[in-house]
């Protein structure tokens, strides 16, 4: 059975202006992640990693190229549609946990089911099954800055998944945590993956990643130099 | 290190951190440019209604000398002092006749002055007044027209001059004979002009004669011993005042003059003439004082658009303060010291107060046209004839340094001490709402609750001698104080006290959104309790505004309304007018002018009333054709019906006594009392008659007066009336006296032009009258309260502006300040809109909150105030008329027009928004 990919890029391009300079980010590059997969991206500062994470999330276009997620060009999404896909179909988990930080842990858990219209009653127990799931319900009332770093990302997490996205992003979701916390949220990233069938991108300087992702791609300077297929992922092709 | 050692950084900071420096001084920017602006109007108004002013002074100077004959060679030396652009020399003669034989032999003499002019007099005699130029050639005589007529002379009679020596024991005649040139017409000057500076040719019969023959008639008239004696010469002087006078500073110009009036009389010394001080200094100094008041009232009135302009310039310094929070913490770290913070901070300020000064000079001298409208001396007639004083610019830079100091002092000395790592955290939420303490705001509105209830006790319990008048009495000064600032004083206090005491009104305001912020409005509430001095700030500077607003529109509304009610007691129908010499029968004669249309007649009588002797008046009344042409509104009675009270005047002995007249005799209706009726009149035969005679009336009516009889409605003024029908004065005899007619215009007549007709018809008989919509233009277009209305419509403009850029301003840092917030919220599937109308959202729950607070509070006041002018403000006591307050719908569409702008400024700053790179604000921030 052939497999279909989940994402595909292709000859992406993005090239940032600032005044009279051109900075280029992603020099055509070309990608394809399956259904199911964790996949991590490695690569040099500056190399395009988030750039290119940005571009698969939503949160940006590209200059040219393709980025085809189940089989639809993200690229050609009117801005509607492209709300519609991040709040539905990508869960996106950064650095520095970008949490409100006037709202509870609950409350910012709460917030992009607020933004897609879910009920209250689905919006608490929802709510409830992502603070166990991350295990801070403990910590549901209290605000970001009177949380821990480890317990920020985890609630950064269960944000993440709050409509159920089937594609999580995550942008070095270790690099501001302890070595002990930073293995607790791989752990997390790989159930979200075996439990919850979800498709995970990671960028991360992390070593630790190999043992949860399928592959790791290299970049530098734009494009895609190399796969490293992990022992997962090797295991997993066997499966296959 | 010095206190003063960042203030390379401080300016460094300012010129690089434009939008930051914009925030600081927008709202002192505006109330500076409003002042400033004012100012340069006033200035320039008054420097060209100035210049007029003085093109109505006959001369600048006038020397004289009782001794000197060097006529010619004087006028030359006088001419060469600097700034001296003309001199005229006229020569005082004396009296002479003119000689007119009659044909049995006998004279008939007209006394008249002889004066002496020059050649070249034409050139001034627009000055003194001359319709057509009065030069006369040698030999010949020039007459004043009254005086032509008098003495029945024509141009090219001959006449006899007669001069009477009254000195020698007996009186001795010389004659000179002269052939008359002319006849010139002197019109007598304006009232707005200068009449008493300057010899009075259009008073008293004038001959003139030529310099040049003034020889000949000293010899003629063997005048030679006179000079010194009653003849004299006089230099009049014109100078170049646009070098010697400064409108504005009669200092300056007092030195200049007394300069000038010292080379005067140094040029004049050998021909021994004496110069007097110029009456310019006296035009100026005159002048200078009302500009100083008018220039205090306006500053005074500008004080609501200065408190806000503080008010969002403390906004401004604490938007700046939480941006540059870390930058503080950075320069601790590095070890800056308190004093130096502090020091960074006041210089920075000093140095937005002098940007803002002239930033605001330059922005209300280009904007001075549009405050001229609001100067009580009219428009300026262009921007080139600007006049900006040193005055306005010391004033325009001070005012901005000293409202940027009072702004940044607190927000810098709470920066200063800011601990270093607090200062370096991201921000420390809720600090300012740990940090409030309501005492001050308790007190404001204690004091504002003082002060509105002693003002509402005055008008209804004071009285002489109460205990209570005693207490005003004591507490007067600090009312004065107090009035004004109450309004301020209970914005405030209400307004932090409802935001900062409890956060559970934004909770409840913010539900009041939910129809547009759909589930996110539980939010809102969160967001702006983060910060709620700033929002407190916010809801301040909008209530402020529009209680301004409330204020300024509502209490114009309400004297436009006194205004026209008060004229309507004044005048009772479209005219009423006054004639003396007439008697009844004159209303008839009225009543022929073509457009008049239902006339009543009426009678002043003036009475002794009651016990207690007290006097009052008595106004006689047709009241069947009073009715007609009158028919008052309920309003003015307080006992009574209209239409009923007014026709049981027609039985005898029955009256409608005014509410003071009633109180002071204790009356009430149906009472009995006796009156002592005086009237005085011209009987057939021309002999004046008095008579009293005596009346018992009884009261079917209490009025506050009747339309048509108002005096002046200033309560110590107020005299008590009465009104009876001339049926019930049977025994009075109305005869040739003082009447007035009250009189209605025909539909589709002209009033005006019917006022007109009558006042043309009898120009003798009638000696005042008043057609009320000419009465109303004249009041409406009074200058100086058409100005100062028109001042607080451009204030409230400027009010608008300021709390439109304040709250623009802040939803704007909000965005900016949020953006990385924002973005992560997007990230999480929020699209650009939701985001925009959870800002907005924000916006609206405090512009909620600060318009209820605003419409209260300024409806309030506005009431209290309409009180208080109402009683009296300078203790004349209550007039006849009260002033309910007015709100109207120009109110309504004001308090909209300020929602809608509110609304709009926040719309524009949620544009930020939408134009957010998603990406690059998430980067910022690390992500």
């Amino acid at each position: 059975m052939v497999k279909i990919p989940k994402i595909v890029t292709q000859d992406l391009i993005r090239v940032y202006r600032t005044g009279k300079s051109e900075v280029i980010a992603l020099r055509g590059l070309d990608l394809e992640i399956q259904d199911k997969e964790v996949v991590a991206i490695q690569g040099p500062s500056g190399c395009g990693k988030t750039t290119l994470l940005n571009l698969i999330g939503g949160l940006d276009r590209p200059t040219a190229g393709s980025i085809v997620v189940d089989g639809a060009n993200i690229v050609h999404y009117s801005d509607p549609e492209m709300v519609k896909y991040r709040r539905e179909r990508v869960g996106f988990v950064f650095q520095f946990f970008n949490l409100v930080p006037t709202l509870t842990a609950k409350e910012n858990v709460q917030l992009p089911m607020r933004l897609a219209g879910k009920t209250s009653k689905e919006r608490k127990s929802r709510t409830n099954e992502l603070l166990d799931l991350v295990h801070m319900h403990d910590r549901a009332i209290h605000k970001p800055d009177e949380l821990s770093g480890g317990e920020q990302q985890r609630i950064a997490i269960a944000v993440a998944l709050a409509n159920d996205p089937p594609l999580v992003l995550a942008d070095e979701p270790t690099g501001e945590l302890d070595t002990d916390t930073g293995k607790q949220m791989l752990d997390l990233f790989h159930s979200l993956n075996t439990k919850y069938r979800k498709t995970v991108i990671i960028v991360t300087h992390d070593q630790r990643i190999s043992s949860i992702a399928h592959r790791t791609l290299k970049i530098e300077d734009g494009r895609i130099v190399g796969e490293v297929a992990t022992k997962r992922g090797a295991l997993k092709s066997t499966e296959s | 290190m010095s206190f003063l050692s960042f203030s390379k950084y401080a300016i460094q900071s300012i010129f690089r951190n434009k939008r930051r420096t914009f925030a600081a001084i927008i709202g002192v920017l505006l109330a500076v440019t409003l002042v400033a602006g004012e100012n340069v109007a006033i200035d320039t108004t008054t420097g060209s209604v100035f210049k007029q002013m003085m093109d109505t002074v006959s001369y600048d100077f006038v020397g004289r000398s009782s001794t000197n004959r060097e006529f010619t060679n004087a006028t030359r030396d006088l001419a060469n002092v600097t700034n001296v652009e003309m001199v005229e020399p006229i020569v005082d003669l004396g009296m002479v006749e003119i000689c007119e034989w009659g044909y049995n032999g006998s004279q008939n003499v007209t006394f008249a002055t002889l004066q002496a002019i020059s050649s070249t007099f034409s050139r001034v005699a627009n000055k003194f007044g001359f319709v057509s130029d009065p030069s006369v050639p040698r030999g010949h005589i020039v007459l004043t027209e009254d005086m032509a007529v008098e003495a029945e002379v024509s141009p090219g009679d001959q006449v006899t001059l007669r001069y009477t020596n009254y000195m020698a024991p007996e009186p001795e005649y010389y004659f000179l004979n002269f052939s008359v040139a002319k006849v010139v017409q002197v019109e007598k000057p304006g009232e707005d002009e200068f009449p008493m500076f300057g010899p009075m040719f259009w008073f008293f019969d004038t001959i003139f004669v030529n310099l040049e023959d003034v020889e000949l008639i000293i010899s003629a008239f063997d005048l030679q011993d006179y000079f010194g004696y009653g003849l004299y010469s006089s230099y009049y002087v014109w100078i170049n005042k646009d070098a010697v006078v400064k409108a504005g500073d009669p200092a300056k110009t007092n030195e200049l003059l007394g300069r000038m009036k010292r080379d005067l009389n140094n040029a004049g010394v050998p021909y021994e003439i004496s110069f007097e001080d110029s009456m310019l200094g006296f035009i100026v100094g005159f002048f200078s004082i009302w500009i100083m008041m008018y220039r205090a009232i306006f500053l005074a009135l500008a004080l609501p658009a200065i408190i806000l302009g503080v008010y969002l310039g403390i906004i401004g310094a604490e938007l700046g303060l939480s941006e540059r929070r870390r930058e503080i913490g950075v320069l601790k770290a590095r070890g800056a010291n308190r004093r130096q913070v502090f020091g960074l901070l006041i210089i920075e300020a000093l140095i937005l107060g002098v940007i803002a000064g002239i930033l605001g000079l330059i922005f209300g001298a280009l904007a001075s046209n549009l405050f001229s409208m609001a100067s009580p001396y009219g428009v300026a007639p262009s921007l080139l004839e600007m006049t900006i004083t040193e005055f306005t610019i010391v004033l325009a830079i001070v005012l901005a340094i000293a409202l940027l100091l009072f702004s940044a002092y607190r927000p810098a000395k709470r920066a200063s001490t800011i601990p270093v790592t607090e200062a370096l955290h991201k921000y420390s939420e809720e600090e300012a709402a740990l940090r409030y303490k309501p005492l001050r705001d308790v007190i404001f509105i204690a004091l504002a609750i003082f002060t509105y209830a002693t003002l509402l006790l005055m008008k209804h319990f004071t009285g002489a001698g109460t205990p209570l008048t005693f207490a005003l009495c004591l507490i007067a000064p600090l009312l004065m104080v107090l009035t004004p600032l109450s309004p301020f004083f209970l914005i405030i206090g209400v307004t932090s006290l409802l935001t900062r005491f409890s956060t559970k009104i934004y909770d409840w305001t913010s539900r009041a959104t939910k129809f547009f912020t759909k589930d996110l409005y539980a939010i809102v509430n969160k967001n702006i309790v983060r910060n709620p001095k700033r929002a407190s700030s916010v809801c301040v500077l909008i209530a402020m505004g529009l209680a301004f607003g409330i204020v300024v529109s509502s209490m114009g509304e309400t004297q436009a309304a006194y205004i026209e009610r008060s004229l309507e007691a004044q005048i009772g129908g479209d005219i009423a007018l006054v004639a003396l010499t007439v008697n009844r029968s004159f209303g008839t004669e009225i009543q022929d002018i073509g457009g008049v249309d239902k006339l009543t007649e009426t009678a002043k009588l003036s009475a002794i009333s009651g016990y207690e002797n007290i006097h009052t008046n008595v106004w006689a009344i047709n009241s069947s054709a009073y009715w007609e042409v009158v028919q008052p509104d309920p309003y003015y009675f307080k006992e009574g019906e209209p239409a009923s009270t007014i026709s049981m005047l027609s039985t005898l002995g029955n009256v409608i006594v005014t509410e003071k007249l009633a109180e002071s005799q204790y009356l009430r209706v149906n009472d009995v009392f006796p009156v002592e009726v005086h009237n005085s009149y011209t009987d057939e035969n021309g002999t004046w008659q008095s008579e009293e005679v005596d009346y018992q009336f009884t009261v079917v009516g209490i009025v506050k007066t009747l339309p048509g009889f108002m005096g002046p409605d200033i309560g110590i003024f107020t005299e008590g009336e009465m009104y009876v029908d001339f049926v019930t004065l049977n025994e009075t005899t109305f005869g040739n006296q003082t009447w007035k007619f009250i009189l209605n215009v025909e539909s589709g007549q002209d009033p005006v032009a019917v006022g007109e007709s009558i006042r043309v018809s009898y120009p003798v008989e009638i000696t005042d009258i008043l057609v009320y919509e000419e009465e109303l233009e004249k009041a409406k277009s009074e200058p100086f309260t058409g100005a100062l209305f028109n001042f607080l419509l451009v204030e409230f403009a400027f009010a608008l502006l300021i709390i439109g850029v304040g709250l623009g301003l802040i939803m704007y840092v909000a965005a900016t300040e949020r953006e990385g917030e924002f973005a992560s919220i997007m990230s999480r599937g929020a699209s650009s809109r939701q985001v925009a109308r959870l800002l907005l959202g924000e916006a609206v729950t405090i512009i909620i909150i600060g318009c209820v607070i605003g419409i209260v509070t300024g409806l309030v006041t506005a009431f209290v105030f309409n009180e208080l002018l109402s009683f009296g403000i300078v203790g004349l006591g209550q007039g006849v008329l009260d002033m309910p307050l007015v709100v109207s719908f120009q109110t309504l569409i004001l308090i909209l027009l300020t929602i809608v702008i509110l609304i709009v400024a926040s719309l524009l700053a949620t544009l930020r928004i939408r134009r957010m790179k998603l990406a690059q604000a998430l980067r910022k921030r690390g992500g």
